[in-house]
């Protein structure tokens, strides 16, 4: 039997940080993104768990990284279904008066939180791909397979998300 | 923005967005909880190892109440804090998290009496930190504790003052003000729903000036009176 325990702490340590990045994205809030990632890892966990025991009939996991988007845009549609919730975007970002190149500091912040601002006003499977592409860096296959659209669909819907999104920032 | 490359850069730049370290670690130790037992409990026997985990808790825990930004053992504090929190019922976790927010320019007040200017900014950040958090769990709940809100925002109104006469300026974000302004608005809406005495509806005048200045604080000190008039 495998060693469970260490085969998903490689996992968890893999793509926590995505999981979390592309929650907070969604929901705007440390604390509900801490919440719905720790969920996420949890089911992921059980189900792993039961998928390697005989006795269960569960599937394999045959790729981890998108089983994960899966629960956790699950989990991010129940937040926002309970009680119709809409989402909090912030355009917070901590200007902090700590070093001389102040202006250049704010400027820097103030443009990320206006990425953030427009990414947040895309419609749910443009800030996917745009996220899961440019941010996390995942192949266009792969973002295609997590969209379920064919390659050349998913290149157009990159290239239409990033021009809707230069055009929220301008 | 110039271009698409530009764009994307920026987006890449996202990439800074990390969780905190210590709820990364915390979080897979809670859940791998019940996973086979740790090589640790071969070589001590489990009475005295949950004793001495014990001990190490008990000990982390007294000394990460006095910890503040910036010291190894705030992370500590930091998830204390937010196990405190979700402890409480929906209503009291806003001024909950006032209260951490006060510590922070309580631990400010501090720092700048003893000069220790170096953890000024951090203890800055934690505090704008706690109000954006704040701001946010104020703007879901459906009843916040209007009395204790309004008790946690006069604090941290006196000790920003306190702050800022020795030379510091606390720099605010505007989540807060966002959030108190929507209460008062739906306090405003009800009230005018109401059937009012004279008394109250000249209170309730009042309400809508200190709206219109943006002193929600004195607003929400107003609909309490008024409640209590009731």
């Amino acid at each position: 039997m495998p060693n469970i325990k260490k085969e998903f702490s490689k996992v968890y340590d893999k793509y926590i940080e995505k999981i979390y990045r592309f929650v907070y994205f969604k929901v705007g809030s440390v604390e509900i993104a801490e919440d719905l990632s720790s969920e996420t890892f949890l089911k992921y966990w059980n189900y792993y768990k039961k998928s390697i025991d005989p006795e269960e009939n569960y599937e394999e996991i045959d790729n981890s990284q998108a089983f994960l988007y899966q629960i956790a845009r699950n989990l991010i549609a129940d937040h926002y279904r309970k009680e119709g919730r809409t989402r909090i975007v912030s355009t917070d970002d901590f200007v902090i008066p700590d070093d001389e190149d102040i202006h250049a500091k704010a400027k820097l912040d103030s443009d990320l939180a206006n990425v953030r601002f427009a990414l947040n006003k895309l419609k749910d499977d443009y800030q996917n791909a745009i996220i899961w592409h440019y941010l996390d860096d995942l192949p266009v296959k792969e973002v295609a397979k997590l969209l379920n659209k064919s390659e050349n669909n998913t290149r157009v819907m990159l290239h239409r998300a990033l021009k809707e999104l230069k055009r929220n920032i301008d | 923005m110039r271009g698409e490359n530009d764009l994307i850069q920026k987006i890449q730049e996202l990439k800074s967005v990390k969780p905190n370290a210590e709820w990364v670690s915390l979080t897979k130790k809670e859940i791998l909880r019940d996973a086979p037992k740790m090589s640790f409990s071969f070589f001590l026997k489990p009475a005295l190892a949950g004793t001495l985990t014990l001990c190490l808790f008990g000990s982390v825990f007294v000394f990460a109440q006095t910890a503040i930004p910036g010291d190894s053992l705030y992370p500590f504090k930091k998830v204390i804090e937010k196990t405190k929190i979700s402890f409480l019922p929906e209503e009291k976790r806003p001024s909950a998290q006032l209260e951490y927010a006060n510590d922070k320019l309580e631990d400010l007040f501090k720092v700048v009496e003893k000069k220790e200017t170096e953890k000024v900014s951090t203890i800055l950040k934690e505090y704008q930190l706690d109000i954006t958090e704040a701001a946010q769990v104020l703007v879901r709940v459906e009843k916040p504790d209007v009395e204790e809100i309004v008790d946690r925002a006069k604090k941290i109104e006196n000790n920003k003052k306190k702050i800022e006469a020795l030379g510091v300026k606390v720099q605010e974000v505007d989540g807060l003000d966002t959030a108190l302004s929507k209460i008062v608005e739906k306090e405003i809406e009800e009230l005018e729903k109401a059937s009012l005495s004279d008394d109250q509806k000249e209170i309730l005048e009042k309400i809508r000036e200190s709206y219109q200045n943006k002193d929600y604080c004195q607003a929400l000190e107003k609909i309490l009176l008024l409640g209590s008039k009731e």
